[in-house]
């Protein structure tokens, strides 16, 4: 038989029957609770059981100021910043808001509750309050701190390519503005801007992981956009790899970009077998679009 | 006075109302559980609906009170 999961949620209410009602809505969706009538009760949970990362409690209890509760819960348990905060309210004041602001309550839950708001609620807070902990964990153990050195330098070279493209971008429309010779190309200046786009997305997966997916139509958009002008040509699996994503998943996305418009095959004249896929004209204008919009406001606000 | 209460009854009206307030609360939480079970007979459910629904309603009218009686006079 499996250990029980140690309770990651404390309710608190003066209400016996409150409390039995939410910990079956909580527990409907296999979330555990542990339950408390009153604020010292709360209190002494929380002190052995660090395990709890989500405090769910009443403001309007008879014995005890539900605000005053959770601002002693943040006070002595500063060490515990992963520690979320769910108030339960019957009326909605200026005066309760405030107060919630000020305990940095995760949410704010009305009376009459329903149990999806509940469900919902408590299931964010756990999200919520699992990350900080990680970060935390991440700050301070050795493999963690060398991730976020990686990310950290990550982050610096993004930062010093970004100043190369706007500096080269900048002294390119200087030298097109006075002399008719000798200027960059605008598919030069095209290029690196969609490079440090590439960048970009290279960063954001290497700091969020998985939790943020690529966007394969996105990532095959600006595969095509950086062959076309590079000139080179693309077959159908090189495309479809640049897009990180599942092969079927890339193959709906390039059906998608053609049924759009924005692509199209073409076949090789060197051996009829194989097929390109490359930007049409209109996607080749929009992509110019975007990208002479990003680099001017890159420009605008450096 | 205020809106025709005694003064030194004001806040026993406002605990009156939170303690309303809360028994609605547990009315919604027990009928919202009953209707997700999904066990309930076509009439039974539909009976259920009627007074989730009610709640709501006298929910409603509480949150009305709560906003003609203004912010919690300070101690």
């Amino acid at each position: 038989m499996e250990p029980p999961v140690p309770a990651r949620v404390l309710v608190v209410d003066d209400e016996v029957r409150a409390l039995r009602l939410m910990s079956r809505v909580l527990g409907s969706s296999a979330i555990t609770c542990r339950t408390a009538e009153s604020a010292a009760e709360a209190l002494e949970i929380l002190r052995h059981a660090p395990e709890i990362e989500v405090v769910v409690s009443d403001i309007y209890m008879p014995t005890t100021d539900g605000i005053e509760f959770l601002g002693t819960v943040r006070r002595e348990f500063a060490d515990r910043p992963w520690l979320q905060l769910l108030l339960v309210t019957g009326q909605a004041s200026l005066e309760t808001a405030v107060a919630a602001m000020r305990l940095e309550a995760s949410d704010y839950l009305f009376k009459p509750i329903e149990p999806k708001s509940l469900r919902e609620s408590v299931q964010h807070a756990l999200t919520r309050a699992e990350s900080v902990r990680q970060v935390r964990s991440a700050s301070t153990d050795t493999a963690g701190a060398r991730e976020l050195q990686q990310i950290a330098d990550t982050a610096k070279a993004l930062a010093e390519d970004m100043r190369r493209t706007i500096e080269q971008d900048s002294s390119s429309r200087r030298e097109s503005a006075g002399a008719a010779h000798g200027a960059t190309r605008p598919e030069d200046s095209s290029l690196r801007t969609l490079k440090l786009l590439q960048k970009l997305q290279e960063a954001r997966s290497s700091i969020f992981g998985e939790a943020v997916m690529p966007e394969p139509a996105w990532e095959m958009l600006a595969e095509l956009m950086r062959a076309r002008l590079a000139g080179q040509h693309l077959s159908v699996t090189s495309l479809a790899l640049s897009s990180k994503s599942p092969m079927t998943t890339a193959l709906r996305r390039i059906e998608d970009l053609i049924q759009g418009g924005l692509a199209a095959r073409m076949p090789d004249p060197s051996d009829r077998r194989r097929t390109y896929v490359e930007l049409t004209p209109e996607g080749m204008a929009r992509m110019q679009l975007f990208l002479e919009g990003f680099a001017r406001t890159a420009l605008a606000t450096n | 006075m205020t809106h025709g209460i005694p003064n030194d009854k004001v806040l026993d009206v406002r605990k009156l109302l939170h303690d309303v307030n809360d028994e609605l609360s547990i009315a919604v939480l027990q009928l919202e559980m009953m209707l997700e079970t999904g066990t309930a007979e076509a009439q039974s459910r539909d009976s259920l609906e009627e007074s989730l629904d009610a709640c709501r309603k006298a929910a409603d009218c509480l949150r009305q009170v709560w906003i003609i009686l203004g912010p919690r006079p300070q101690a």
